[in-house]
């Protein structure tokens, strides 16, 4: 398996593939309900250094908090 | 459920609409059900239910419309509702209304309403959408892999409901046998077994699919102990089940079922859903939106730019209005007065009649056109999808202050008035940041609190009046914000809740869905009027009119005599008159009633109080004034509103207090520090 690092670190536009959820029941709870699954792939529309990201899942688009994105890893898509 | 038949012989069947939020669910609810609706609250939780009726051939079909959950674990109280409404009240059918262009994460509700044996019809909703992503979904296909009936439609156009319709009576005599399976992998289905064995023979178990029963005990879910009694044993046996299958994973129970289930579900449609795409990958239109609205140097600005707007259009369009309901309600008591004297009505009922009920409901209703342009305006940018991005964008602002960037749209629906401001509250799911929002929604100044500035602005400060207005509307803000941070930090500890939000795509509103929106928070205005407000007035009147004898609204009266009682608190802020404790003291009830209660004691009518004012008054005593009642007390409806939303007195109580104490300081500071500073 390719590494996998934080979502909080990838770039506009870079695709992936969600590895690991860290963090505790509920928000994975919260991510799981919205869509957010190990094996989702998703895409960065938009990470500024401060505030939450957009990312596109499917048809969708979800903002996440920077905390949060720290907590999802991602294995880029090449 | 067996059709139960009406007095016409119609069959009575009941139905529950469930999906995700932002799947259509609303408008199919109005759609279906048209006028015939009513809100109350789901018993013993705060969350509300809306249910409603229509007819179909010979069905008379109950309506009752389920929160708008993405799933149905126990966790949150909307889930919990809609869970135990299906399971407990088995209604004779489910429709789940689906979002064509985001299937995957739609059915994952879906999915969990099959697995609990729901009679579930699916509604494929916003269609068009779809259609204009170059979706195209096998409609057939869909139906057969589910196991239930899939109806396209288009809720916001009407469209695919006689389909509808005809599919839920359909369902409801013909209730769907075959179920669909999904499966949960080699392991996890020979521990369902076991499980599934013993647990139907449970007490409480007989209510529910011993499937599904199984399926969420294994998951862990909680909900499930409180209804169902699990014998010891067998909680030993699933804990040692999940413990090896856990360690055999090295990941918890939880995810892998979640995963197979998303499996399920993307192996449905990816046989179902063709998606065109052009050769290149073009950015949708609502990406480039995005692009602009987000970027993190014009998101502000243009955020701000669009309040703007908002505060205009209310305004400059309201205004004109404001004048033609004015000259409503004078024709209005000058028809009454004379038509009553002319049929030799007593003097007093007279006075009653005129000067009280309509000089009194008329100051409210003036403000009517402001508040539904607000509300226009807020549901326009809803509907089309800013507000989430306005979240997003002031989400960077909220968190620096340990608040939530959702937080900040109930304050801004409070500037029309706190009641819905509060009401709307109920989109933030963790409970802290729900009751600091609900603390400080008040302080955002409502529009009832207009008339109180305007009439003193008039009377001072007529050179700068959109300044001084400005100014006591920032100094809300300011205020929420500061006592926002302090509850936070001392009250609420903790940490702010994750911040993951749906960005719905941009949609042009329709011009229907915005004026529903738009009724249903400024109903709840008008019904303030015809009653907490009515019932002050007269309460005024009757106080202003004993003991018997007295000049009417002098300070002999009951009016006068309270107003004396509390004069000598506010005179360090500059007001410690009778005639302005007594208007504060009945602003409690409702802060229209400020000026109408000055209106009474001066006897006169609006404008002339303008020039009353003007003499008694000094601007420093007005502007501290202001303040006060900028701040202090929510009024009653909201204080209501405050005890529906967090079920107990208490917390109201302490709305009460702290903005009575606040507001009280904050008069004082304004008019001793402007006295010092020789103002």
């Amino acid at each position: 398996m390719e590494k996998a690092y934080p979502l909080g670190f990838m770039q506009r536009g870079q695709e992936g593939i969600i590895r690991e959820m860290a963090g505790g029941l509920k928000m994975r709870q919260r991510l799981t309900e919205m869509g957010m699954v190990k094996g989702s792939e998703i895409k960065i529309i938009r990470n500024d250094s401060h505030g939450p990201l957009i990312i596109s899942l499917g048809e969708e688009r979800l903002a996440i908090g920077r905390g949060v994105s720290h907590k999802i890893l991602i294995e880029e898509k090449k | 459920m067996e059709a139960v038949k009406t007095i016409q012989g119609r069959s009575k069947i009941v139905i529950a609409l469930a999906g995700n939020p932002n799947s259509g669910k609303t408008t199919m609810f109005n759609e279906l059900t048209g006028a015939r609706q009513h809100v109350g609250n789901w018993p013993g939780v705060t969350v509300e239910k809306k249910e409603g009726m229509y007819h179909y051939q010979d069905f008379q079909v109950q309506v009752v419309d389920l929160p708008g959950t993405y799933s149905l674990s126990a966790y949150s109280e909307d889930e919990a509702v809609a869970r135990d409404y299906i399971a407990l009240e088995k209604p004779d059918v489910v429709v789940n209304i689906v979002d064509a262009a985001n299937l995957d994460r739609n059915l994952y509700l879906t999915t969990q309403l099959i697995e609990m044996g729901a009679n579930v019809v699916v509604a494929l909703n916003m269609y068009d959408e779809a259609q204009k992503r170059n979706i195209e979904i096998n409609i057939d296909q869909l139906a057969e892999l589910l196991g239930v009936p899939v109806i396209p439609t288009i809720s916001v156009k009407g469209k695919g409901l006689q389909e509808l319709s005809q599919q839920i009576s359909l369902s409801a005599n013909n209730p769907n046998k075959s179920r669909i399976r999904i499966d949960y992998g080699k392991e996890i289905e020979k521990v369902l077994g076991e499980i599934q064995d013993k647990v139907s023979i449970c007490e409480g178990g007989e209510n529910y699919d011993s499937r599904w029963l199984a399926v969420k005990m294994l998951e862990g879910d909680e909900g499930i102990t409180k209804s169902v009694q699990l014998p010891d044993e067998l909680i030993k046996m699933r804990n040692n089940a999940v413990q090896k299958l856990e360690a055999m994973w090295g990941d918890d129970i939880e995810s892998v079922m979640a995963e197979r289930r998303y499996g399920f579900i993307g192996g449905v449609t990816r046989e179902v859903v063709t998606r065109h795409r052009s050769v290149e990958e073009k950015m949708s239109l609502s990406d480039k939106i995005d692009g602009i609205v987000t970027n993190r140097f014009l998101g502000i600005p243009i955020f701000l730019a669009a309040m703007w707007v908002v505060f205009q259009f209310t305004f400059t369009l309201g205004d004109p209005m404001i004048g033609w309901i004015e000259g409503l309600f004078e024709w209005l008591g000058g028809l009454f007065g004379t038509g009553l004297e002319h049929i030799g009505v007593s003097e007093m009922i007279i006075s009653l009649v005129v000067d009280g009920v309509i000089n009194g409901i008329g100051s409210v209703l003036v403000f009517v056109p402001n508040i539904f342009l607000l509300f226009f305006a807020i549901s326009i940018l809803e509907d089309s999808g800013y507000m989430a991005r306005a979240a997003y964008i002031m989400d960077r602002f909220m968190h620096s202050l340990g608040l939530h960037g959702k937080s900040f749209i109930p304050m801004i629906i409070g500037f029309g008035c706190s009641v819905p401001a509060i009401m709307a509250t109920r989109t933030l799911e963790n409970k802290k940041d729900r009751m600091i929002t609900i603390l400080i929604a008040p302080l955002m100044s409502c529009s009832a609190r207009l008339p109180v500035y305007i009439l003193f602005v008039s009377a001072f400060f007529s050179a700068n009046q959109g300044l001084v207005i400005f100014s006591l509307y920032f100094l809300g803000i300011v205020l929420a914000i500061i006592m926002g941070v302090l509850f936070k930090k001392f009250l609420f500890k903790g940490e702010t809740s994750h911040f993951v939000m749906e960005l719905p795509p941009y949609r042009i509103p329709t011009l229907k869905s915005t004026i529903i929106h738009m009724w249903e928070r400024g109903s709840s205005y008008i019904r303030k009027a015809g009653t907490i407000i009515f019932a002050v007035v007269v309460l005024i009147w009757v106080l202003s009119s004993l003991p018997a004898g007295v000049e009417y609204a002098s300070q002999g009266s009951w009016l006068g005599q309270i107003g004396s009682f509390m004069a000598p608190i506010f005179k360090p802020a500059g007001f410690g008159t009778w005639e302005a404790s007594a208007a504060l003291v009945f602003g409690i009830l409702a802060k229209e009633v400020v000026v109408a209660t000055l209106a009474v004691i001066h006897s006169v009518g609006e404008e002339a109080l303008t020039q009353v004012i003007a003499n008694t008054w000094t601007p420093l005593a007005a502007y501290a004034f202001m303040v006060m009642t900028l701040i202090y007390i929510p009024c009653a409806a909201a204080i209501g509103a405050i005890k529906k939303e967090t079920n107990s007195w208490g917390w109201a109580g302490f709305a009460v207090l702290y903005t009575l104490i606040l507001g009280w300081l904050m008069a004082v500071l304004v008019y001793q520090g402007g006295s010092l500073l020789g103002l």
